[in-house]
């Protein structure tokens, strides 16, 4: 008998082996929206992991057993109250500075007028729908932001007021904020940036179903609305024809994508650093500027010779605070 | 420099692809050829899991070893110059101090002439133990390359439950230490250091159980390392219960040729100043690692000395051996004193926040679960599943596998604490 089961554990592994070097696989891991990792020596564990049969219902194992236990966070999201699930940020105030300080650099540089959003957290603004005991406040990023000569637009109290107001500001299951959430920054916008917020646009639910970041990490079915703002001629601006995809965001311009131009026809030309937040902020935008839309995670050298060579009437970085305090983007800029 | 690990005991690599490797060419091979085969997997085992210059160091340590086997106390200068070595060029060398013990132990037993050359360096190079032990006293060690079925697949349970301990357990408390450091408040601090004292327990023992269960499918015979030491009721116990193999062999080799306990205080203290000291030592020579000998050979000598041996009692041993592993978590002495500035309150520092009450709450069932188990709670029923039938037996290996590879697969794996030692 136990040779009997010996044997059953090495053709066990034989088959999983099998399995996992031939079976075709697609091209994105669509519970995690990422690329198979390719097989190499050094990566062999991810390679292996990433096909492993059963995937799927080994992590779901793994997040029950955490939530059995209480302990309320899985694959780096937190669950909150009313079905909000929150992203656990990792900043730090030096790298806030740093980003900072290249950014001002840059744009005294170069003379251009320089504005910033840093779109907060979501556990910043939804404080009511947060675990027990769990707070996100942050006031030595905020203060660094503010003391950093970056000419800040502090848009937390009209997005707490905003969800406060039971307004639809963040999606439940994703750190973005909601396109309605980005028109309020977008209202919030008009007197630092200039023009008058246009309100003739109609909502269109292209999603009822989104599955957003946190709830992928959480591996919890979708449930978030993805809408978009609609006015005449938007078809050159949204990625229609990628509402189906397994992320929907996609809709949005500039997604994933290092460098992105939208021109309009108008006098007014910007350059947008920003990251994915950026993405549902520029359709409304680009109503009154010309936008050179740069995601410095994204962008290669091509891209900052071009910025470098095009001249801009304003330059608007628009981030969430956890990645500009999370990661170090601005030193990329030739000051 | 760090080595990159790429094959540990719990890769998907090294249980997909290595184990059933190892295993098949074990089983083909003639039993008279079993000590080439696993002497050979092991040194492959050696360049996967450490890269090639660790590997080389530690073939030529073992080859140098049994070259010089005939001398007592010469055959253990290889291992303890390139130990030396390796520490002042900050050259992190895979398994060496483990190796370096079981070199100290093969060159100190006088019997050593016994094992044949092969013996010797499959003593010295086995793979399940080759990075962090348990270390088998001679006496104790015994290869027998025609072991029977029934010991092989005890040896795959084993494993099993050893994966199990460090995936679903170890692995989810440093991330809670991860998530909770550095602390900010009184609470938040014990809280960070519960999760790593449980942590360490069940990344050290988990490791253990499947190094013993791995060398039991290959007919090597490896020592107990851990007995609930949680459990224990003093600091001495403690030790007696922690690291066994360690602790045994500091006790043979260093703590009775000093005199021990039979020839007065001073003595005694000599003893084990010079066992704390080896052991602080070997574990590393940064300033941290000589506070934590220190604090232990205080609290030893105390118990010893003071208390006249008896225990202080299991929680105040808890608590004197948790603190003590502050200095395991530290890096440096000024964290480690910010560490014991905010787990006592001292100047200023808050009891606690809300965000540490949060972690607190949400860790606590966690706590209690990995305490209850570490304690011996399931002890019983440990032992019950070893008379369960066959069947029975490989289904909870089979779930306990499955649940350790599912939090593996989650959570990625942590590096075993004491590899870096």
């Amino acid at each position: 008998m136990e040779k009997r089961l010996l044997c059953l554990t090495l053709l066990l592994c034989a088959v999983t082996v099998a399995f996992i070097f031939i079976c075709p696989t697609p091209a994105l891991l669509a519970d995690e929206n990422r690329p198979y990792t390719a097989f190499s020596y050094a990566a062999i564990d991810d390679f292996l992991f990433d096909r492993l049969p059963g995937r799927r219902a080994l992590l779901t194992l793994s997040r029950d057993k955490a939530l059995f236990l209480s302990q309320n966070e899985f694959g780096g999201a937190i669950c909150g109250k009313d079905g909000y699930l929150f992203s656990i940020p990792q900043t730090d105030v030096g790298t806030l500075s740093n980003n900072l300080g290249f950014l001002s650099a840059y744009a005294a540089q170069r003379g251009i007028p320089l504005q910033t959003v840093l779109v907060p957290n979501k556990a910043e603004v939804q404080t009511k729908n947060l675990p027990r005991f769990f707070t996100c406040a942050r006031p030595s990023l905020w203060a660094a932001a503010k003391g950093g000569g970056v000419g800040l637009v502090d848009v937390r109290p009209i997005l707490r007021a905003a969800a406060d107001g039971g307004k639809y500001v963040y999606y439940r299951g994703d750190h973005h904020l909601t396109s309605l959430g980005s028109f309020e920054v977008y209202r919030q916008l008009q007197a630092p940036l200039g023009y008058t917020a246009r309100r003739d646009a109609h909502v269109e639910v292209l999603d009822a179903d989104f599955v957003g970041s946190e709830a992928r990490k959480m591996l919890l079915p979708g449930g978030d609305r993805l809408a978009i703002f609609r006015f005449a001629g938007d078809e050159r601006i949204y990625h229609l024809d990628k509402k189906g995809d397994a992320d929907a965001y996609g809709v949005f311009p500039g997604y994933l994508c290092g460098y992105t131009r939208i021109e309009n026809g108008n006098a007014r030309r910007m350059l947008m650093f920003c990251d994915s937040f950026g993405c549902a902020l520029v359709p409304h935008l680009c109503r009154d500027f010309d936008v050179d839309m740069v995601d410095l995670r994204y962008a290669g050298r091509e891209t900052l010779a071009k910025i470098k060579e095009t001249s801009y009437d304003m330059i608007l970085a628009y981030f969430g605070m956890d990645t500009l305090a999370g990661y170090e983007l601005f030193y990329q800029l030739d000051t | 420099m760090k080595v990159r690990i790429v094959v540990t005991l719990v890769s998907p690599s090294f249980f997909l692809l290595f184990l059933p490797f190892a295993a098949l060419l074990y089983t083909a091979v003639p039993v008279r050829r079993r000590a080439a085969a696993f002497l050979f997997v092991s040194v492959l085992f050696s360049f996967l899991a450490f890269g090639g210059a660790s590997a080389l160091i530690l073939l030529l340590v073992t080859a140098l070893t049994l070259a010089l086997s005939h001398t007592r106390y010469l055959a253990v200068l290889p291992a303890f110059c390139a130990l030396v070595m390796c520490r002042l060029c900050s050259f992190s060398c895979g398994g060496l101090s483990f190796l370096f013990l079981r070199a100290a132990a093969y060159a100190f037993y006088g019997e050593r002439k016994r094992l044949s050359p092969t013996d010797g360096a499959i003593y010295l190079m086995a793979f399940p133990s080759l990075w962090m032990g348990p270390v088998a006293l001679l006496p104790a060690f015994s290869f027998s390359p025609a072991c029977d079925t029934r010991r092989r697949f005890d040896g795959l349970v084993l494993y099993a439950v050893g994966f199990f301990k460090k995936c679903a357990f170890a692995d989810v408390l440093y991330a809670a230490v991860a998530r909770t450091s550095p602390p900010a408040s009184a609470l938040g601090a014990w809280t960070t250091l519960s999760a790593f004292c449980l942590g360490l327990y069940f990344d050290f023992s988990g490791y253990t159980d499947m190094a013993r269960g791995l060398a039991e499918m290959f007919g090597i015979n490896l020592p107990q390392n851990f007995d609930h030491p949680y459990a224990a009721r003093s600091v001495s116990d403690f030790f007696r219960r922690w690291h066994i193999s360690f602790g045994k062999l500091l006790y043979t080799y260093v703590y009775l040729p000093l005199g021990g306990s039979r020839c007065g205080r001073t003595r005694t203290l000599l003893s084990l100043f010079a066992v704390w000291l080896c052991s602080s030592l070997w574990h590393g020579t940064s300033v941290c690692y000589l506070l934590w000998g220190a604090w232990f050979f205080l609290l030893s000598a105390a118990e010893k000395l003071v208390f006249g041996g008896r225990g202080i009692g299991n929680v105040g041993t808890l608590l004197c051996v948790w603190l003590g592993f502050v200095f395991f978590l530290c890096p440096t002495p000024q964290s480690a004193a910010s560490f014991f500035s905010y787990l006592f309150c001292l100047g200023a520092r808050p009891l606690f926040l809300p965000s540490d009450l949060y972690h607190f709450f949400r860790l606590l069932p966690l706590f209690l679960l990995s305490f209850f188990i570490s304690r011996g709670g399931l002890s019983e029923l440990t032992v019950r599943l070893w008379k369960t039938p066959l069947l029975v037996r490989y289904g909870v290996a089979v779930c306990l596998f499955c649940v350790g590879l599912c939090d593996l697969l989650a959570g990625g794996h942590k590096p075993f604490l004491y590899a870096a030692f």
